[in-house]
């Protein structure tokens, strides 16, 4: 009586006796692309690509929301410098990765967004879960595909990698139908791999930059997010480290000089620090590097650097002179642009000697009354014994400006923020994809009591995967930049901000699995720095601060930046 | 306020005229009248009259940022011309 023993084959195996499918060529085109991990959520129009994931070697990540998925993508993208890959299914599924697929539109972040499809015979009948993210997606993607042909696939995906990460980065959404997934290929169609050259800059406009910058008694050079995506943050320092011009960022170029280096003073704009706003006012040439001029970062445009020639270095032609006119335009590898540029050494030295008094004049005041937790002073001390490996995930609210003004960066990386979108709900997914991206890094996602909802469950994915995150939660009570708006600009209407019924996020995580603890008094904080970077694996501190905090200085909204309102 | 026209060049992918009415349109400017001749192999070469929204909207800005969509080849018009060829970095 012997039983039939069935013979187990992977499906691997049993596939690679035929031709393959669609949605093994996928995953193929992905593992030459050198990708590891993906993120994603599965649901039927994508069930084919699933089916082909096991044994695949690719590693995926269940996340419990899509939304998570395209951010911890992003996350991963922006500490890597890859593109990051997020998958989900058609309808409901693509349309919750939209918000995350806009958001590395808005920070110019490499990814590739695959969504399943309904099958082309029945595309345009209003199928179950058809939906035309191809056409929605089309204003927040550098560019999209819809496949046809299932022996397009390799070349679509080689394709789109180079897209994603060539010139100005951007998000590529691949809209894959269930039955292209699922179709045999014979004859695959070869890969044409297409020449990209990037531009080296214009000699006359480098010797007309340098001409500008050797006349200039006060320049400030403007540093954007650009100068990291273009690989260019040692060639910048190179330069600064010669040039010694004094030096500001914007929310996305925090980084690109390490905070507290000799000739930095900081983030401009709106939260920007007093100092920093004042001698952009008062320069007479601003040397700007991979920025686009954010009305975050310039204030009222008219009144912003109102004495300051332009020379503007950037890889997108299309950005110089978008809102403010150059004198000297750059375009192309801003790299190449930076170490063409020849100054030799500057005559400013009194220039340097004012914006260094303005700086120590400045500079923050940690001081706070009362005995409840300061959420700058406690960040300077977080990012301090963090140190080097520190990254910070921000969620988005008074927490995120404060990240930004009061933490240690020492690499362009360290700083993971939704600067152009401002999406709540950034902070964990994002977290979770840097600390799979870099196990050996301390990856802090700093999160206020708002955003934290927005996203929560990926707690359950922090758990899962044992992803060591650390998440410091600022709980206000409240929409804090929201509450901070109304008081200052509405006459104090409070609005629809009072988050006074929110759960114990303590109890809430460790109902995830995930350690937690509670923090309330300022005397408390170094034990919750020490306990927080010393727990080795997942840990959450809920903190609680004083619901009246606001961030200073600002610039009201519509105002310049000369207009700097303080605490 | 003045209808001006633009060129545009591109390669016929699935979307591609769709991609561009919305970048014009979003990008501050209505479009007045299409020129749209038959594709040949695989090009379009298609003429929009537009007209800016506002004063500060500027035609020169808006013919790069087509040109900075993949699958445009050429982008010229009444005002500054840009040529694909030696325009800014493709991708
Ligand atoms: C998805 C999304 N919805 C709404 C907003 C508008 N918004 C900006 S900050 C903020 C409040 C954030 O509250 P919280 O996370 O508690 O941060 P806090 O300001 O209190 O530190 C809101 C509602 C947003 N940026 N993103
Ligand atoms: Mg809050």
């Amino acid at each position: 009586m012997n039983a039939i023993q069935p013979t187990i084959e992977t499906k691997a195996a049993a596939a690679s006796k035929q031709a393959p499918s669609g949605a093994e060529l996928v995953v193929s085109a992905l593992r030459d692309q050198g990708v590891e991990i993906v993120f994603g959520y599965p649901g039927g129009a994508i069930m084919p690509l699933y089916d082909a994931l096991p044994g695949s070697g690719l590693k995926h990540i269940l996340v419990r929301h899509e939304q998570a998925a395209a951010f911890a993508a992003d996350a991963y993208a922006r500490v890597t410098g890859k593109a990051g890959v997020c998958i989900a299914t058609s309808g409901p599924g693509a349309t919750n990765l939209l918000t995350g697929i806009a958001n590395a539109f808005m920070d110019s972040v490499p990814m590739i967004a695959i969504t399943g499809q309904v099958p082309a015979g029945v595309m345009g009948t209003d199928a179950f879960q058809e939906i035309d993210i191809f056409g929605m997606s089309m204003p927040v993607v550098k560019h999209s595909f819809l496949v046809r042909r299932a022996e397009d696939i390799p070349q679509i995906i080689a394709q789109a990698f180079e897209i994603a990460t060539s010139g100005r980065p951007g998000p590529v959404l691949i809209d894959l139908p269930k039955d292209i997934a699922q179709s045999r290929v014979e004859n695959i169609a070869p890969i044409k791999p297409k020449a990209t050259s990037s531009r080296a800059p214009d000699p006359s406009a480098i010797a007309e930059a340098e001409n500008l910058l050797k006349r200039s008694k006060k320049p400030v050079l403007y540093i954007g997010g650009g100068v990291a995506k273009a690989r260019a943050v040692l060639a910048l320092r190179r330069f600064n480290m010669l040039a010694g011009i004094p030096a500001v960022s914007t929310l996305t170029g925090l980084g690109t000089l390490p905070t507290g280096s000799a000739d930095f003073y900081g983030m401009l704009g709106m939260h920007g620090g007093k100092a920093a706003n004042m001698l952009v006012q008062e320069a007479d040439l601003l040397l700007v590097c991979g920025a686009r001029f954010d009305d975050r970062a310039t204030g009222k445009v008219d009144g912003f650097a109102p004495n300051a020639k332009v020379i503007h270095l950037d890889c997108d032609p299309a950005e110089i002179g978008k809102v403010r006119s150059a004198d000297v335009a750059v375009p192309g590898d801003l790299k190449a642009a930076l170490e063409s540029l020849k100054i030799g050494i500057l005559d400013i030295s009194d220039w340097r000697q004012h914006v260094r008094a303005l700086g120590a004049e400045h500079e923050f005041n940690y001081e706070a009354p009362g005995s409840g937790v300061f959420a700058p002073a406690f960040l300077d001390e977080l990012s301090r014994a963090a140190g080097d490996r520190f990254v910070a995930a921000c969620d988005v609210g008074q927490h995120q400006m404060w990240v930004a003004q009061h933490c240690q960066f020492s690499r362009p990386e360290a700083h993971l923020t939704s600067g152009g979108l401002g999406a709540m709900g950034y902070g964990i997914p994002a977290g979770i994809g840097a600390k799979l991206a870099r196990p050996d890094d301390c990856v802090v996602t700093v999160t206020g009591d708002g955003s934290i909802m927005m996203n929560i469950q990926e707690l359950a994915t922090m758990r899962r995967y044992g992803v060591a995150l650390k998440i410091v939660l600022f709980d206000n009570s409240a929409l804090g930049l929201v509450r901070q708006w109304q008081e200052l600009f509405y006459e104090g209407n409070f609005s629809e901000i009072d988050l006074y019924d929110n759960p114990d996020f303590a109890e809430v995580a460790r109902s995830f699995g995930i350690e937690a603890f509670t923090v309330s008094r300022r005397d408390q904080t170094t034990a919750a720095i020490e306990r927080l970077l010393n727990t080795p694996g997942p840990v959450l501190a809920h903190v609680h601060i004083n619901p009246r905090e606001n961030v200073w200085p600002l610039v009201p909204p519509g105002k310049s930046n000369a207009e700097m309102m303080e605490r | 306020m003045m209808t001006q026209t633009l060129h545009v060049e591109f390669e016929t992918h699935e979307g591609a005229l769709l991609r561009l009415i919305g970048l014009i349109e979003r990008r501050g400017f209505d479009i007045h009248s299409v020129d749209l001749p038959a594709a040949s192999a695989g090009r379009m070469n298609v003429g929009f009259g537009v007209i800016a929204r506002n004063l500060s909207s500027d035609i020169g800005i808006l013919q790069r940022q087509i040109h900075r969509l993949t699958g445009v080849c050429r982008v010229f018009g009444d005002v500054d011309g840009t040529d694909k060829r030696v325009g800014g970095q493709h991708g």
